[in-house]
């Protein structure tokens, strides 16, 4: 074998190599972040989310979507268990991370004693079984100090190149207005819903360019079905950050909520575009092209959300019924086998009782499908 | 030359672990599944929460949430209230919209037929309860021995459309909360302006 061969052969590799890491880039995060938990020593618990939402933007400012978006994880999360999320199993967290295709995972605890506030946490790539500690102590509870110590942290292990500074990373400058933020957050993640309200409100007043507050504000307006405050709240978001997809998202969300539909389209079609690797958007997008009868469009978006995360069982389900309404019962079968999967028990009742799945009830695999669900 | 050879076999494998990863994908699956499974599903189940989360879920709601399908009959086919979509032979119209919308927030996915002269007999004999949660009609009668919602006054028809459900019980109650809900939301508004004005 000659110099020359061997050359070939090494751009061959190299370029097996690039496609390689760019097909899984196309459809996963290269590292996911787990909640950081504050434990009961803890006074200010909220940090643990706040630090958790830093480090992903630590992360991603330096190559967009390289940690997955901490609501996107969360909704993988909750697919995976019945308890909440920071009571994982490190088992778990592995499979979700292989579920995503990510390389490396991220944990860490928080806790508090006389002597300050202990950050302690790793950065696991089990694959290679290569851990790195990024912990930190620091004498009492300071905000600008953790965060601080935490990107220190982060730009060493993941030789961050450019030059980041804490201004660039959030989209505010106000401390308390931060503050205000992630205590609502916090309130708002376990239930306490208008305490979250009034602290979202006050973020905002406090800064009324934060974007991020008017959004949460519509968003809890939109739940509590006050659609057209909801509607005032998510258009000035827009009005601050317009190319914010999330806020494009959830306006277009209310509109499609509240019936009208040409907006809601419109809002859809502008969050897609603004972030076209969010499996949820691409899901939003076929629902509302299947009620109306878009078929093409809605087996283009529900298989691009599946392709993105195969897990989103209703997608799968949804695919189904569309193509056994084309009366193609193969890719409709194949469809409801993996809603079947990724459902299980859950999806059964439907399957059972849907009448658009009348016509496959007397295939073989259909009765295959079923029976490892009951 | 070796070192040509290392940096092949160094890409080679790394290209192997990543196709690895992919692979593995197809074999983890969760344990369980909780039920906001995307940001949509969150919003509908709080919102869900909000119209008839005070109702408790039992009898003929209980079934319906049960079999995760409310199934409902409309009357024959009629422009712009209910009809066949032509290429795909899909319910369409003002009422399967309203329907759906009720199903949305029980947290169901609609059966509707538009039914055929044997089905309306059925109807008349007053044995539909058996194959439906619910129908729209404007015979009063086929709603004789169940519970009854108005909710839209027809010019056209000169009467009051009714829902009939099948059951005086929790399903019954959750249908006129979530008309209420529609209403006071702009929902019903929007229905009617979107299939009948248009």
């Amino acid at each position: 074998m000659n110099c020359c061969h061997l050359k070939k052969y090494f751009v061959a590799a190299l370029l097996i190599l690039l496609c390689s890491i760019f097909s899984a880039r196309a459809l996963s995060s290269e590292v996911l972040i787990f909640d950081y938990t504050a434990d009961d020593s803890v006074s200010e618990k909220w940090v643990g989310i706040a630090l958790t939402d830093y480090s992903i933007r630590i992360l991603n400012s330096s190559e967009s979507g390289k940690a997955m978006d901490r609501e996107r994880l969360k909704k993988i999360i909750s697919r995976w268990t019945s308890g909440k999320s920071n009571n994982l199993s490190f088992e778990t967290k592995d499979a979700i991370r292989v579920h995503a295709g990510a390389v490396s995972l991220i944990e860490c605890e928080i806790n508090e004693d006389p002597s300050g506030i202990h950050f302690i946490g790793t950065i696991i790539n089990p694959d290679s079984g290569i851990l790195k500690d990024i912990s930190f102590s620091i004498k009492e509870f300071d905000l600008h100090s953790l965060k601080q110590s935490l990107l220190n942290k982060l730009v060493e292990e993941y030789s961050l190149s450019e030059i980041i500074s804490e201004n660039n990373i959030e989209t505010t400058s106000s401390d308390i207005a931060y503050t205000r933020y992630w205590q609502a957050m916090y309130s708002y993640e376990n239930g306490m819903i208008d305490k979250a309200y009034s602290l979202f409100e006050k973020a905002a007043e406090l800064d009324p360019g934060y974007v991020e507050a008017f959004i949460m504000k519509g968003k809890i307006l939109l739940e509590k079905t006050r659609f057209s405050e909801a509607i005032e709240h998510l258009k000035h978001s827009i009005e601050i950050d317009p190319e914010n997809a999330k806020a494009h998202f959830l306006l277009g969300l209310t509109y499609y909520f509240q019936r009208q539909n040409i907006p809601a389209r419109i809002e859809f079609d502008k969050a897609l575009e603004l972030d076209p690797g969010n499996p949820e958007y691409h899901y939003q997008t076929g629902l509302y092209s299947k009620e109306k009868f878009n078929y093409k469009r809605a087996l283009e978006e529900l298989t691009v959300t599946v392709e993105m995360d195969p897990s989103i069982y209703f997608a799968w389900y949804h695919l189904a019924t569309i193509y056994a309404s084309l009366k193609n019962d193969q890719k409709a079968l194949d469809c409801l086998q993996e809603a079947a999967r990724w459902g299980k028990k859950n999806i059964l009742p439907m399957i059972e009782n849907d009448s658009d799945l009348d016509l496959l009830r007397g295939n073989p695999r259909f009765l295959a499908i079923v029976r490892p669900l009951k | 030359m070796k070192h040509f050879i290392s940096i092949f076999l160094i890409a080679f494998l790394c290209a192997a672990g990543c196709n690895k990863t992919l692979v593995n994908k197809q074999d983890t699956s969760p344990t369980a599944v909780n039920e906001a499974d995307t940001i949509t599903d969150e919003v509908i189940t709080k919102i869900s929460n909000k119209v008839i989360g005070h109702i408790e879920i039992s009898g003929k709601l209980e079934e319906i949430k049960n079999r995760g399908i409310l199934r409902v009959a409309l009357p024959a086919e009629k422009k712009p209230f209910q009809f066949l979509d032509p290429e795909y032979g899909i319910p369409d119209g003002f009422h399967p919209a309203l329907i759906y919308e009720i199903s949305r927030i029980i947290g169901v996915k609609p059966n509707i037929t538009i039914p055929d002269d044997i089905l309306i007999s059925t109807f008349s004999s007053g044995k539909w309860d058996n194959e439906f949660d619910m129908i729209i009609t404007d015979n009063k009668k086929l709603c004789a021995q169940e519970s009854s919602h108005p909710f839209f006054f027809s010019g056209a028809d000169n009467g009051w459309k009714i829902i009939c459900t099948s059951d005086s019980g929790s399903f019954s109650d959750a249908i006129d909360e979530i008309l209420v809900y529609l209403n006071e939301t702009g929902i019903f508004a929007q229905l009617y302006t979107g299939y009948v004005k248009e």
